[in-house]
């Protein structure tokens, strides 16, 4: 889960790391003046690049309102980031993530701060064990040769602070870019935090960081993750019903390789039902639908799940809900998904329903589906 | 450092957490596959039996050390769950949970290998040595013995390539889920120095996908492998910056798409398919007759 730069900032400041003073506003809240004469105005959407949309802008309070109106002319009404402007004498880029290969906490270093790191020089990066007691001086060690010595340390202590936050926090990721050398010291000015899905329920709710991610989805996509499950929509042909993640890219570039593009891809959700079967054929069916949309493929591999509850769901759900385009069906299931119930009884089962496509092989259904399109 | 379950199956399998309606349909396959399943741990149902398993209330309960253990225990306890199977130095732990906190399997995994103990997953199937065993749910029905080993990222395409691979003919060393995590006990490459000393492997077939580094590091450690390996990638046509289904199966750069990825792993040696037909196929060119 994304969190907005005012969600980002908040947390880092409970933890004692230097933010600029600031107020969040909402689309018509009115403008505080205890932060000077001039401030920085930031609209709080999840996508990079702000500066440029002028989604950041620095001007005098009188200024604002108008400012605020601009900027909702771009993004819709969101809310905004009022920040007392920072003395920056330089800018750092600094980032903690978890490196799933090392199996280690990385930190990236760079002395180019505040452009996109990817167009910057290689940062320097170094693995880092929050428990270890000389943390600080492995970080110095990484940025000495980048910093003058006192900078250089003063870097080196905030790090092994931010590895425990990482950790703390159940974050991916923590990006402090730019990293502002100031007068009174170090000062997170802009700051993405990424938080780990599988652990938000420990911690605070964060409605604005959630109802943007919300925002981003489609409503059908939406809906999915209210009935348990995960949809991604797409713009394509064939809509694809899925379960497995792996077994859902594998059909779906079985379709392309055909010259098809799969309309959506679904993958289990956390703390959905165990069976959504349902939900998901009812998803697929509405965006067959839709005039592009010309097949519905179902294609599911089930090792140790009973195929008597899945063919029945399914027939149960044919028999309320004829589909909008043609069908096609494949099943594999092992021997203990099949235990009283098997492969060639599901295909009888189905074919008295009248469904005649039916494959265990994931190719040949998606060269019978691609085959009939092209007749 | 060889896989435990390589050099041999286990023959002391204890399972966490066995009493749920989903890990006791997978206990009752491991036990039909020939699994040797010593123990449920489950809390409050100590002294109790388990379609005549026994129960205990902790692992500390159990007399006679174990070899393996496979772990249904929910993903908020599975951290736990595997470090106190490290401690306990159970060289095999397989952990089933999808959605485990990142930070808890961070810890957990560091743990498992610190006491030398081999870990797979979290959110895994686990792996079935055709003909000798089951740890999980990679269906044993869909494998036949033979001489390829199979790593999979995915547990649903690792059952369908297993089913694949042996609708062709062509056997399976063991067929193993690595997990679908951006945090796994252990990397597709650390399996490469056990599969290359294993004399009953002859090839390798590994299955990847979209997201993060870990066919890079792959890549790297082909050099020094001495076996044939196939590779695939799924994802080829998985849209940017959209999380396909596992935690770890985000393409936020280049780098972490299939065709970066295929690249990489075709430069380094590996035969690279791009569909599971054509790893078929590359396999039975490849497998000495």
């Amino acid at each position: 889960m994304r969190l907005t730069e005012m969600d980002g900032k908040a947390l880092l400041r409970r933890h004692g790391i230097a933010v600029p003073r600031s107020v969040v506003l909402g689309a018509s809240d009115p403008v505080p003046l205890h932060l000077g004469a001039e401030v920085v105005l930031k609209a709080q959407i999840l996508e990079g690049g702000r500066g440029k949309r002028g989604l950041v802008r620095r001007a005098a309070a009188a200024d604002i309102p108008a400012l605020r109106q601009d900027m909702i002319a771009i993004t819709g009404e969101v809310s905004f980031l009022l920040e007392e402007p920072v003395q920056i004498e330089r800018e750092l880029y600094l980032a903690l993530r978890v490196n799933g290969t090392t199996q280690r906490i990385e930190c990236l270093f760079s002395t180019d701060g505040g452009v996109e790191i990817e167009q910057a020089a290689p940062p320097a990066r170094w693995d880092l064990d929050p428990e270890d007691p000389f943390a600080t001086e492995v970080s110095f060690a990484a940025v000495a040769a980048a910093l003058p010595p006192d900078l250089a340390a003063r870097v080196a202590r905030l790090v092994p602070r931010l590895a425990r936050i990482l950790r703390e926090e159940d974050l991916e990721l923590l990006e402090l870019n730019p990293l502002a050398v100031t007068p009174a010291g170090l000062v997170a000015c802009d700051a993405k935090l990424v938080r780990d899905s599988a652990a938000v329920a420990r911690h605070d709710a964060l409605p604005v960081s959630a109802a943007l991610e919300e925002a981003a989805l489609t409503p059908l996509e939406r809906q999915a993750r209210q009935r348990g499950f995960a949809l991604v929509e797409m713009p394509g042909d064939v809509a694809l019903v899925s379960a497995g993640a792996g077994l859902g890219m594998q059909l779906l570039d079985l379709l392309a390789d055909h010259g098809l593009r799969a309309a959506s891809f679904m993958d289990n959700l956390q703390g959905g039902p165990a069976d959504t079967t349902e939900a998901r054929l009812e998803a697929a069916f509405a965006i067959a639908a839709r005039p592009e949309v010309r097949a519905i493929l179902f294609y599911t591999t089930l090792a140790s799940r009973p195929l008597a509850e899945r063919v029945e769901t399914l027939l149960a759900f044919l028999a309320r809900n004829p589909p909008p385009k043609p069908l096609y069906l494949g099943f594999a299931a092992a021997h203990a998904a099949a235990r009283g119930f098997d492969a060639e009884a599901a295909r009888s089962r189905l074919n008295a329903a009248g469904i005649a496509a039916l494959r265990d092989d994931p190719l040949e259904l998606v060269r019978a589906l691609a085959t009939d399109l092209a007749a | 450092m060889m896989p435990p379950f390589l050099h041999a199956f286990p023959r002391r399998v204890v399972v966490f957490n066995p009493t749920g309606r989903y890990a006791a349909r997978q206990v009752a396959g491991m036990r039909e596959a020939g699994t040797p399943m010593v123990a449920g741990i489950a809390l409050g149902k100590g002294g109790g039996t388990l379609d005549d398993l026994p129960l205990l209330d902790s692992l500390r309960a159990l007399e006679v050390p174990a070899d393996a253990a496979i772990l249904y225990t929910p993903p908020e306890g599975t951290g736990d769950a595997i470090r106190q199977c490290a401690a306990a130095g159970i060289p095999t732990i397989v952990a089933a949970a999808e959605y485990v906190p990142l930070h808890d399997t961070l810890r957990a995994a560091q743990a498992a290998r610190a006491a030398g103990c081999w870990l797979v997953g979290p959110n895994t199937l686990g792996l079935c040595v055709p003909g000798q065993g089951l740890l999980g749910s990679v269906a044993p029905s869909f494998c036949m013995p033979g001489r390829v080993a199979l790593l999979g990222r995915s547990g649903t395409l690792t059952l369908t390539m297993a089913r694949l691979l042996t609708a062709a003919g062509i056997g399976q060393r063991i067929a193993i889920h690595l997990g679908g995590d951006g945090v796994i006990g252990r990397n597709p490459h650390e399996y490469l120095a056990g599969l290359a000393e294993d004399p009953g492997t002859a090839a390798v077939l590994y299955c990847g996908e979209i997201g993060g580094d870990k066919e890079y590091a792959l890549a790297e450690a082909l050099a020094a492998f001495p076996k044939p390996v196939v590779a695939t990638v799924a994802g080829r046509h998985a849209p940017a910056e959209r999380q396909m289904g596992h935690a770890g199966a985000l393409i936020g750069h280049a780098r972490e798409g299939a065709a970066a990825k295929l690249d990489a792993l075709r430069e380094a040696g590996a035969h690279v398919a791009l569909t599971p037909y054509d790893a078929i196929d590359l396999l039975k060119d490849l497998l000495p007759a």
